[in-house]
């Protein structure tokens, strides 16, 4: 473990954070000064240093524009570096956690750390914009209109509880709107793989899950925005009003005092949009919470490093299943055949027998030297002298190169591609070609011999194959049963399937399947119809 | 059947202009709320700057009568945007139902023909992403763009008549934004096309590896997979930095004009009323404030636009997808008894199968084969009437595929789902007769029990639920898509032989990759290459 975990700069943070408020202040300052400026000319006597003011709005302007571009620059620098940051850390934090949760939450932490990286910019600045804003127009009223002071406190103070209620209330309906949106990815993914099933009602599923609850309830939340905007900008008018009617005998000629009314017209700009960024403080604090607890939840799997002459199982069974536990030793005598049907957990086994997923029963390893020398090992421990071949093995979205030397970097440029003409896909001829989702796609049979180069790649001493004769023709399995027989002499080869080739060299042979006692079994001999 | 001579990325843009069409009412009358708050706001900077002049250029104080114009106009402002944004969601929400009904109503039509072409996450995403990106481009996007055109003639048409040579000044101006908007934007498209298949290729390295990470632990390179993370992440940013620090000008010459502006305007008005400068006609605090504050207003829409930019980037791939999913023409079910059919020219419209002569008599067997491809489920599909084809079963078809469905219920919802009235012993005895008498007895709930509760049923086991479901529905043709595909020899056996014991007297086609006897069939179909030959 001597990853380090990456921190975040507070330097970038620092210079993000104060150009992002730079820029807001200059904006608002601007037009501030500028009002300012045109009161006080219209009533300017002689001795009006009219020069200064007119450098300050121009010397804001700059400001203002220069900070724009290099606020954006700068935060969004500061966004991609701590995108990567979140990201790179939480991978790192995955190591030995195998999961088997469904693609969609894979799917949401790419979105869930854009979420937490960029709340810096969506909400940070912008509220500490707006704060210091709010701070900055309490001051000056104080300093230069002290009679109209209190009245802008009280604004503040209405903006400030209208903040507080629409938070309060948001955060209560907000773990809401996640569970809804959760059960109606969970029914909409159970509606679409029960299509097959639509026929059987009257034409459709009666009942399909609709958005209904989901669209109400973000309405909800907008709903309460817009309220909070509506009473904080009638809070504007109010004082106003008040200003104008109560206040404005002793303000007479006072050419500053035009900064509050603006100010306060103006709250649409600077300050009811701290209103619709709570919307991304919730979903921050949401997302934060999933990421939190994908790497949190997972127990780490220990890994032993013996290499392994062969396996001995006794009563074992991978836990959840049906099947019946398992008797049996595995050596190198051959391919050994893990076969069932769909469904009777063949795959489960294998993953078990890797140390993937946890097992009932006794998995003992034999270790070097002599027979006796039997290891017997604990849950959730991964044996590394173990390679497990997906049923659909996974494709990186890296180079031909990458893909392979991921089971063994030390080998060689000849000995990678001796293997991808042995598995039949010497076609493949560049290395360097890009495969995954952005390069070149492979069929299902090209990916299924993918695997089984990384199997003969492998320098562990045990191989497990989930099947590998599905979706491929008779000439490649032949080929392929070739290799299992040639790398069977040397290695361990379990073999989880439900077709068996002739041509196999059987070693133990497993079947998970339940019998089923109720109707006799013979083979359908009477004039079979070939096909193919 | 329409050929597609268009490219997709057209027919994305028709189908989105044609959404936009439909919704063009509502568009209009938020825009036109939008409009009168534009009016409202102009009107209450009017009312300001009049009584600002008045407390401190003329020095009498206000009074609330004098006041109230203000006050109308500010709540007028502020009730007409509650308004429009109640209404842009009320709209947004009408667009989005219709758009779910549109898609719910393609998934009745066609079925597993459809369903099966996507993943499931792509159906989670239309729902839950892509129909909201079609409504925020539909109520906003859209919208605003008219606001940005608009927008700039108003402030225009108010400031002329006040001065002329303000409202010239801000008149020039106007060309030069959207003429710099372009050229920053074609630079940044170039930047990015440039290093657009390292972005893509890089960009989701995050996500593929989270996939394979059941591959790294088996291989044992966590630590060489962070640093190739870790390098990946640093070329995209590098490389994204690039592109944004041009398409950000975009922005700023935006903030540039919108900024600068204002300072010209303040300042010029300042030096007017102070005498320094006698160009145009004369301004008073009143006209001078009244124009600083409206000038904002000039760019202030387009600058909304630019926020709103990515909903058009966003509904145009949403778009993509509700064209993939509304390719095929819909089908209208059709609904009578069977008692055989004879069909000359048979035809699936795509992909293309064809039949001289299709006859089915009532109780027919027949066996379906054809090397893998070769399209014996899309035949079956077609049978079924989920896709576009010259003739259909009509009546009552039931359908058993290779994976069977079981939904998150009860054992009795399975099996009636939920539509059928039948006693429990009913139930029971559809049970025994297709095995799964034992393992029945294992379910402490009886028909009550959730499938959930307990361990997965074997493919084999599924299989036989699945055709109990058939037979207590009471079909007259059951079409088999290779029920025992993933199944092992004796289990094929077995299900096969218990098929044939069980819909014996209905009328079948069964499609299968693996031998059966011939003489359960009255007729063999082979597909080969988009065309069916029968054998009797």
């Amino acid at each position: 473990m001597n990853s380090v975990k990456r921190q975040p700069s507070a330097f970038k943070l620092f210079v993000t954070l104060a150009l992002a408020i730079v820029h807001l202040l200059a904006g608002f300052s601007i037009l501030l000064v500028s009002s300012w400026f045109i009161a006080a000319c219209s009533i300017a006597g002689v001795g009006f240093n009219y020069m200064l003011p007119a450098v300050v709005i121009r010397a804001l302007a700059l400001i203002r524009i220069s900070s724009g571009y290099f606020s954006m620059l700068v935060g969004h620098y500061h966004l991609l570096s701590n995108l990567a940051m979140i990201r790179l850390n939480l991978f790192a934090s995955l190591e030995n956690k195998v999961t088997v949760s469904r693609q969609s939450s894979l799917d949401a932490l790419n979105h869930q750390s854009e979420e937490v990286a960029s709340i810096w910019i969506s909400w940070v600045g912008q509220n500490a914009g707006a704060l210091l804003s709010l701070v900055c127009l309490n001051v000056i009223s104080f300093i230069f209109i002290p009679s109209i002071s209190n009245i802008i406190v009280l604004f503040s103070g209405a903006f400030v509880i209208i903040y507080c209620v629409l938070l309060w209330s948001m955060i209560q309906s907000s773990s809401e709107l996640v569970s809804a949106k959760e059960a109606f990815q969970f029914d909409m993914v159970k509606h679409i793989e029960c299509a097959s099933l639509w026929h059987l009602y009257q034409e459709y599923d009666v009942n399909p899950p609709r958005l209904r609850v989901l669209i109400d309830l973000e309405k909800k939340l907008k709903l309460r925005v817009r309220l909070a905007a509506f009473s904080l900008f009638v809070a504007a008018i109010a004082c106003i009003s008040v200003i104008f009617s109560l206040y404005s005998a002793p303000l007479l000629g006072n050419p500053i005092f035009v900064l509050i009314p603006i100010t306060l017209l103006s709250i649409n700009d600077w300050l009811s949009p701290t209103l619709n960024s709570l919307n991304q403080l919730l979903k921050f604090k949401e997302a934060k919470k999933a990421i939190d607890s994908t790497s949190k939840n997972l127990s780490v799997l220990k890994t032993n490093h013996a290499s392994i002459l062969g396996f001995e199982l006794r009563n074992f069974r991978p836990c959840n299943t049906r099947m019946n536990a398992i008797n049996a030793r595995f050596n190198s005598s051959g391919a050994h055949i893990i076969t069932g049907g769909s469904g009777s957990g063949k795959s489960r086994f294998l993953q078990a027998l890797m140390g993937l997923i946890p097992f009932e029963g006794n998995r003992g390893v034999l270790t070097s030297n002599t027979t006796t020398n039997l290891l017997s090992t604990t849950n959730n421990t991964l044996l590394t002298d173990c390679f497990y071949v997906e049923q659909f093995p996974y494709i990186l979205s890296d180079t031909l190169r990458s893909n392979l030397l991921i089971v063994n970097t030390q080998a060689t440029e000849n000995q990678l591609i001796h293997c991808l003409n042995l598995v039949g896909l010497g076609h493949l001829r560049n290395l360097e070609e890009w495969l995954g989702e952005n390069g070149r796609q492979l069929s299902g049979g090209e990916m299924k011999r993918i695997g089984l180069a990384r199997a003969l790649l492998s320098k562990s001493s045990a191989i497990l194959i989930d099947e590998p004769f599905e979706a491929l023709d008779q000439s490649n399995i032949r080929l392929v049963v070739k290799l299992l027989n040639k790398l069977a002499m040397e290695k361990i080869i379990l073999v989880a399937t439900h077709i068996i080739p002739k041509e196999l060299n059987i070693g133990q042979r497993v079947s998970l399947d339940d019998n089923f006692s109720d109707i006799q079994s013979n083979t359908l001999s009477t004039g079979v119809l070939k096909n193919e | 059947m329409n050929t597609h001579a268009t490219s997709p990325a057209s027919d994305a843009n028709t189908w989105l202009t044609q959404q936009s069409k439909q919704a063009r009412v509502s568009q209009l009358q938020v825009f036109v709320v939008r409009l009168a708050q534009l009016a409202a706001q102009i009107s209450a900077f009017w009312f300001l700057a009049s009584i600002v002049h008045r407390v401190v250029v003329q020095q009498q104080a206000v009074f609330f009568s004098e006041l109230s114009p203000l006050i109308v106009a500010m709540l007028c402002w502020a009730i007409l945007a509650y308004l429009q944004d109640w209404m842009g969601n009320r709209m947004k929400s009408i667009l989005e139902q219709s758009l779910e009904d549109s898609i719910h109503q393609r998934l009745k039509s066609n079925q597993v023909a459809l369903t099966r072409r996507f993943s499931s996450t792509f159906w989670q995403q239309l729902f839950l992403n892509n129909i909201s990106d079609i409504g925020d481009y539909l109520t906003q996007y859209s919208v605003q763009k008219w606001l940005a055109g608009i927008g700039p003639v108003v402030v225009l048409l108010v400031i002329t008549p006040i001065n002329y040579v303000v409202a010239i000044a801000l008149f020039v101006t106007m060309p030069v934004v959207p003429l710099f908007m372009i050229l920053v934007g074609k630079g940044a498209a170039s930047l990015h096309r440039k290093h657009f298949v390292a972005l893509e290729r890089l960009g989701d390295m995050f996500s593929d590896r989270l996939k394979a990470l059941s591959l790294i632990t088996v291989t044992g390179q966590h630590h060489n997979q962070v640093n190739r993370l870790s390098d990946a992440s640093e070329i995209v940013n590098r490389k994204t930095m690039q592109v944004v620090s041009v398409a950000f000008l975009s922005t700023t010459v935006l903030d540039f004009f919108a900024t600068v502006s204002i300072a010209l305007v303040a300042v010029f008005i300042g030096f007017t009323m102070l005498g320094e400068l006698s160009i145009g006609p004369q301004i008073t605090l009143h006209s001078g404030l009244f124009m600083l504050l409206v000038s904002p207003l000039l760019f202030s829409e387009m600058r909304t636009l630019g926020r709103f930019y990515h909903q058009k980037s966003k509904a145009e791939a949403a778009a993509q997808r509700f064209v993939d999913v509304f390719k095929n023409d819909s089908i209208q079910p059709k609904n009578s008894t069977f008692n055989g059919i004879a069909w000359l020219n048979f035809k699936v419209c795509e992909p293309s199968i064809k039949a001289k002569q299709l006859c089915i008599n009532e109780k027919d067997w027949i066996y379906l084969i054809g090397p893998s491809g070769s399209g014996k489920t899309v035949l079956l599909e077609a049978l079924c009437g989920f896709r576009q084809a010259s003739h259909s079963l009509s009546g009552n078809v039931a359908l058993l595929s290779q994976h069977v469905a079981l939904l998150d219920k009860s054992l009795r919802n399975n099996l009636t789902l939920g539509k059928l009235n039948l006693s429990d012993s009913q139930l029971i005895q559809s049970l025994e007769e297709v095995g799964l008498n034992e393992w029945y007895t294992h379910l402490t709930e009886g028909l009550d029990a959730e499938l959930s509760d307990y361990p997965a049923l074997s493919g084999g086991e599924a299989q036989r639920l699945a055709l109990a479901r058939i037979l207590l529905h009471n079909k007259d043709i059951v079409l088999l898509d290779e029920p025992t595909a993933h199944l092992t020899e004796k289990q094929h056996n077995d299900l096969s032989k218990l098929i044939h014991k069980k819909l014996y007297s209905k009328t079948v086609i069964w499609a299968s990759h693996k031998p059966l006897p011939s003489d359960w069939f009255c007729q063999s179909w082979f597909i080969n290459s988009g065309v069916i030959e029968v054998t009797k």
